[in-house]
């Protein structure tokens, strides 16, 4: 699967959910592949106004919030 | 106070007298002021703004074009997160969602000039009446602003792009997730501008014990004075938060309270950073536009307040 995280380089929330859903991913043993998108017209163009935008293969998770560990841990194991 | 206790406390422990004493109790006092209400302020209002989402904002702008529009892009600009990278993607998806441009302008306008944590740190460093004057000058410039822009056309100078509409479940969130999430939105907010904080207060003491008040009176009290402070303050980049401990201690040295304002707003409102963002999402001749009507706007406030007060 393929996840991104949408939000400009200088958001230190959307740099800690991607270091956090690798995390996940490594210790689940899921095959996946985390990127984030820091540039702000992809942001538009997928609609993301407030940061972190949590992105699972093409499905917006979810937007603007922080999940702790374990519930980013539920959501990424659920889309498997 | 107690800080100003503790702020004597200190210097008198070191054993500081004259210009290093002032500049020390300057930096003591003003660091841990600024940091307590920085924190109480950001932690209330991100909870707050839980219950605001900008989506359902925009929703609610939608539709809004006359004045009633300004007005409330104003006000949202007001509260809306500092982080200046949450800015941007805030203003694409107003605009992406169709409302009017000039009202989009307004809200990036008064978001970086005007925030709450700023408005409950001016009462104490240049008094109740000149905040209230700040606050409604920022908001005029940044309704004028707008509205001229959207009257002259530069509507189209934005880029064109794909605007998506992110089709996020938001769950009514439960009080305790409203906690974390504002929580987790101030700690990222508070470590963006402490840095600017710390240097801002910094510079603000060693003007405070060192530069002679000779030196601000000959260059600095005419109404050429206001032309420097906006020319030094557009390019210039740091949070509002960093640049009222500057313009405190100048004003404390006879800086005229126009001129004072007019550094103060520049600062705040436009930065070259801020136009390398911009850049990515509009085209040179607004932005050159956005920045001069924002420009003559605040030179106006500076040489009209130095006139008036």
């Amino acid at each position: 699967m393929k996840i991104t995280v949408y939000g400009p380089s200088n958001c230190s929330n959307c740099t800690d959910l991607k270091e956090t859903a690798e995390a996940i991913i490594d210790r689940n043993g899921i095959d996946a592949n985390v990127t984030k998108e820091t540039d702000m017209t992809e942001l538009a163009a997928k609609g993301v106004m407030s940061t972190p935008g949590f992105e699972i293969d093409d499905e917006m998770v979810f937007s603007g919030t922080t999940p702790s560990e374990p519930e980013l841990e539920s959501i990424i194991t659920e889309h498997v | 106070m107690v800080f100003k206790q503790f702020a004597t406390w200190v210097v008198d422990t070191i054993g500081l007298t004259g210009a290093p004493r002032a500049s020390a109790h300057f930096f003591v006092y003003d660091t841990l002021k600024i940091l307590a209400i920085l924190t109480a302020v950001i932690f209330g209002v991100t909870y707050l703004r839980t219950y605001f989402p900008p989506e359902k904002i925009r929703d609610y702008l939608d539709g809004k074009t006359a004045f009633t529009g300004y007005v409330l892009a104003a006000l949202m600009g007001i509260v809306s997160p500092f982080c200046s990278c949450s800015t941007i993607p805030i203003f694409l998806g107003m605009v992406g969602a169709g409302i009017p441009f000039g009202i989009t302008i307004t809200f990036l306008a008064v978001s970086p000039m005007i925030n709450e944590a700023a408005l409950v740190v001016l009462p104490g460093v240049v008094g109740f009446e000149l905040t209230a004057l700040y606050a409604v000058s920022g908001i005029a410039i940044g309704m004028t602003s707008g509205y001229s822009l959207n009257l002259l056309g530069f509507d189209r100078y934005v880029d064109d792009f794909e605007f998506g509409d992110s089709e996020v479940d938001i769950d009514e969130p439960t009080r305790r997730e409203r906690l974390e999430e504002a929580y987790a939105e101030a700690k990222e907010i508070i470590l963006e501008i402490i840095p600017y904080v710390i240097v801002g207060v910094g510079v603000g003491a060693l003007i405070h014990g060192y530069l002679p008040e000779q030196l601000v009176e000959t260059y600095l009290s005419g109404q050429w004075g206001v032309f420097g402070a906006v020319a030094v303050g557009v390019p210039m980049y740091t949070d509002i938060l960093g640049v009222i401990p500057v313009v405190e201690s100048l004003l404390g040295k006879g800086l005229p309270v126009g001129t004072g304002l007019a550094f103060m707003m520049s600062v705040a409102a436009l930065s070259l950073p801020q136009f390398m963002i911009l850049k990515k999402v509009m085209q040179k001749e607004l932005i050159a536009a956005y920045a001069g009507t924002l420009a003559s706007g605040i030179l106006v406030i500076g040489l009209l307040f130095n006139i008036v007060l």
